[in-house]
C-alpha cells in the first residue's frame, strides 16, 4: 500500500488545485455583483462619517459659540445660560455622539438666527439649487457635445479655433466675472432680460437664462474638450476600422461605436465635476440673488448660525457623495470591461 | 490544469527609444516648448504680471490706498473725462485704479503661488506614502481625499474662514487644503505603475530601504506630472481666491485684490464700468496665461505627443 502512494497524492494536489480555483471564482464572482455594491456603499457611508466628523472638528475649534449666539451686549449669566441650554457646556466627546445621532436622524436643531429647524430651511432651498445645476449640466452638455462631435470629425480650421477659444474661456474666466458681463450686456445695454432671479423657476422664463447659461460655461468647456478628444482618438481604433469595412453607415459608426468610450468619460469627469458645479453655483446664486443654498450658506455663515452651516454643508457633501456613487454605478453600465463576471 | 502560465510583459515601453531620437534631432522639452508661439506668448504676458506685481511698491504712479475726493470715478485717460495722471482712472473715493490692480495682483499671486507649492509638498508625501503602502496607509489616504472631495470647496472655505476669520494665513490654509488631494492622487498612481518597474524591483533586491527606494528612483518619475497638475492647480487657486475675494472673504479693504475690486466695481458698473473691468480682466488674463502653460507642459512633457 504504501508504494502507491505517489498517485493519490498527486490526485489529492490536483483536487486541492481545483479546489482553491473554484474557490477563486467565487470570490471574483461575488465581488462582481453584490460585494461590489456592498462595497460602495460602506465607502458611501464612510465619506458621510468622514464629513460629519470634519465638520464637527472644524466647529469645535472655532471655540465656544455661546457668546456669539447670546449677543454683543449679553451678560455672564446670559451667555453661561445659553452654553447649558445648547449643551457646549458637556464633554466634547458626549457632544460629539449626540451630534452624530441628531444627524443620523438629520435634526440639526434650530437655526439661532431664523427659529426655525436648520434641515427645513436647507430642504426648502435644496430644490431651486439642484435645479439649477441639473439645468446648467443640461444646457453645457447639450451645447459642447455637439460642438465637441463636429470639432473632432471635420477639421475646417476656422470652427475649431472658435471651440478652442470656447474652451479656453470656459476655463479662464472666473464664473462670477462672466455673470457680471452677461449682466451688464443683456440687462444693462440691451435690456433684454432681467438682472436678477429672485423667484429661482418661478420666475418668467427669460430670467433663468442667464443664471442658467453662466454656471453652464465650465461644463460646456470641458464637455467640449472631452469629447473633441475622445472621438478623434476612438476613430482611429481598430473596431471603428471594422465597422466601417463592414459597410456600417458613417452615422451609425459615430453613434454606435465611436461616442460609447466618450460617454464613459464623460461620465466619470461629470461625478468629479459635481462639487466644482456646487461651488459655482453658490456664486451664481449670489449674483443672481436665486433662492438656492447658495444665500442661504453664505448668510448663516456671516451670522455664525452654526446648526443652519452644519446642516447646509452636510447636505452638499451627501448629495456629492450620492452623485458620485450614481456615477460609478453608471459607470459600470456604460462600461462593459469594468463588468467583472468572471469571463 | 489550474496554472496557466504567465506570458512575458514586454515592460520596456518606448521610453528609452524615443528619447535617444528626441536628443538626437534636438527635439527635447524646452526645444519643443520654444516652438509654440502661444506658450512663449502667455509666459511673456505672465512675465509682465508677475513684474508687475512684484514691482508694484516702485512702479505704481499713486499709493493705493490714497483718497482724493476731488477725482471720483474718472475714466481712464483715452476717454472724455480721463487724465493722464490717472492712467485708468479711479475708483469711488478716488483712488488710483492702475495701482490699485498692481497692487491687487500681490496677494492674489502670493496666495496661488504659495498654496500650489505648500498643496504639491503634502500631496506628494501623501501619495508617496499611500503608494507605498497601499494597504493600511494608503486606504485611509484615499479615505480622507473621498471626504475631502464630497465638500464643494467654496463651501469648505466658507465654513473655515468664518471660523478663523479671514485673515492672509487661513485663506492659505484653505486654499492649499483645497489642491493635495489632486497631488496625492497623481502620484499614488504614479507609485503603484512604477513600484512594479524592473529597476526599482531591482533596486529593491539589491537591499534597499523603502525610503531609498522612494528617494531615489519613484520620486523622480513622479516629478513630470506633478509639474503638470502644479501648473493646473495654479490656475484653480487663483480662480478660488478670486471667488472667496468677491464674497467678501479674501484680503479685507482697504488693501486692494482683484475680486474684492471686482466686487466692489460691481455696484458702478453703470455709470462706469472700467472699475470692474480691469481687475476682472487681471483674474482672466493671468488664470489663462496659467493654463495655456499648463496645457502646453502636458504635451511637451508627454515624448508622444511632442
Amino acid at each position: 500500500m504504501t508504494t502507491q502512494t505517489a498517485p493519490p497524492d498527486q490526485r489529492e494536489t490536483a483536487a486541492k488545485l481545483e479546489r482553491a480555483e473554484k474557490r477563486m471564482r467565487k470570490r471574483t464572482d461575488v465581488s462582481s455583483n453584490w460585494a461590489l455594491l456592498g462595497r460602495a456603499l460602506l465607502r458611501l457611508a464612510l465619506v458621510v462619517f468622514g464629513v460629519l466628523t470634519l465638520l464637527f472638528i472644524l466647529l469645535q475649534s472655532s471655540g465656544d459659540p455661546s457668546a456669539a449666539i447670546a449677543g454683543d451686549d449679553s451678560t455672564v449669566e446670559e451667555i453661561e445660560r445659553i452654553r447649558t441650554e445648547y449643551g457646549f457646556d458637556r464633554p466634547v466627546l458626549v457632544q460629539y455622539a449626540d451630534y452624530v445621532w441628531s444627524a443620523l436622524q438629520l435634526d440639526f436643531g434650530q437655526s439661532f438666527q431664523l427659529d426655525l429647524p436648520a434641515m427645513d430651511l436647507v430642504l426648502e432651498r435644496l430644490p431651486s439649487t439642484l435645479g439649477l445645476i441639473l439645468a446648467a449640466y443640461v444646457v453645457g452638455i447639450g451645447i459642447g457635445m455637439p460642438l465637441g462631435l463636429l470639432s473632432g470629425l471635420t477639421d475646417n480650421k476656422a470652427f475649431e479655433w472658435v471651440c478652442n477659444m470656447i474652451v479656453l474661456a470656459g476655463q479662464a474666466i472666473p464664473v462670477f466675472v462672466y455673470g457680471v458681463l452677461l449682466v451688464w450686456l443683456f440687462s444693462a445695454q440691451m435690456r433684454w432680460l432681467p438682472a436678477l432671479a429672485p423667484d429661482g423657476f418661478e420666475a418668467p422664463p427669460l430670467a433663468l437664462i442667464m443664471p442658467i447659461m453662466t454656471l453652464a460655461t465650465g461644463p460646456m468647456a470641458w464637455t467640449l474638450e472631452l469629447t473633441r478628444s475622445g472621438i478623434r482618438e476612438s476613430m482611429q481604433e481598430d473596431y471603428i476600422r471594422t465597422a466601417e469595412s463592414k459597410g456600417v453607415a458613417p452615422w451609425r459608426v459615430v453613434t454606435r461605436h465611436a461616442v460609447r468610450p466618450v460617454l464613459t468619460s464623460l461620465v466619470t469627469i461629470l461625478g468629479v465635476d459635481l462639487a466644482g458645479l456646487l461651488s459655482g453655483g453658490v456664486l451664481v446664486e449670489v449674483i443672481f440673488a436665486w433662492p438656492g443654498m447658495g444665500p442661504l450658506l453664505v448668510g448663516a455663515v456671516n451670522n455664525r448660525d452654526y446648526n443652519l452651516v452644519m446642516a447646509a454643508t452636510l447636505t452638499f457633501a451627501v448629495i456629492v457623495v450620492l452623485i458620485n456613487f450614481a456615477m460609478d454605478l453608471l459607470y459600470r453600465r456604460l462600461d462593459p470591461r469594468t463588468r467583472k463576471n468572471g469571463g | 490544469m489550474a496554472i496557466t502560465p504567465v506570458p512575458p510583459v514586454d515592460m520596456s515601453g518606448e521610453g528609452p527609444d524615443d528619447d535617444a531620437v528626441a536628443r538626437a534631432s534636438g527635439r527635447t522639452a524646452i526645444g519643443a516648448f520654444v516652438r509654440r508661439p502661444a506658450a512663449l506668448l502667455a509666459l511673456a504676458v505672465l512675465a509682465i504680471i508677475i513684474l508687475g506685481a512684484v514691482l508694484a511698491p516702485w512702479l505704481a504712479p499713486h499709493d493705493p490706498n490714497t483718497q482724493s475726493p476731488a477725482d471720483q470715478l474718472q475714466g481712464p485717460f483715452w476717454t472724455e473725462g480721463g487724465s493722464t495722471e490717472f492712467l485708468l482712472g479711479t475708483d469711488e473715493l478716488g483712488r488710483d485704479l492702475l495701482s490699485r490692480v498692481m497692487f491687487g495682483a500681490r496677494p492674489a499671486l502670493a496666495l496661488a503661488f504659495m498654496a500650489a507649492t505648500i498643496s504639491a509638498v503634502v500631496g506628494i508625501v501623501a501619495g508617496l506614502v499611500a503608494g507605498m503602502f497601499p494597504r493600511r496607509v494608503g486606504a485611509a489616504v484615499m479615505w480622507v481625499c473621498d471626504v475631502q472631495m464630497a465638500f464643494p470647496f467654496v463651501v469648505l472655505a466658507l465654513v473655515v474662514l468664518t471660523i478663523r476669520g479671514s485673515s492672509f494665513g487661513s485663506l492659505l490654509f484653505v486654499l492649499a487644503a483645497f489642491g493635495w488631494v489632486q497631488f496625492a492622487r497623481v502620484v499614488r498612481a504614479e507609485v503603484m505603475r512604477v513600484k512594479q518597474m524592473d529597476y526599482v524591483l531591482a533596486a529593491r533586491s539589491a537591499g534597499g530601504t523603502t525610503f531609498s527606494v522612494v528617494v531615489r528612483h519613484v520620486l523622480p518619475n513622479v516629478i513630470t506630472p506633478v509639474l503638470v497638475v502644479w501648473t493646473f492647480n495654479l490656475a484653480s487657486v487663483l480662480l478660488l481666491e478670486s471667488a472667496l475675494s468677491f464674497l467678501g472673504l479674501g484680503i479685507q479693504p482697504p488693501d486692494s485684490d482683484w475680486g474684492q475690486m471686482f466686487a466692489t466695481g460691481r455696484a458702478y458698473l453703470l455709470q462706469h464700468f472700467w472699475y470692474a473691468l480691469f481687475p476682472g480682466l487681471g483674474i482672466t488674463l493671468t488664470v489663462l496665461c496659467v493654463n495655456v502653460l499648463g496645457r502646453t507642459a502636458r504635451d511637451v512633457l508627454n515624448p508622444r505627443l511632442r
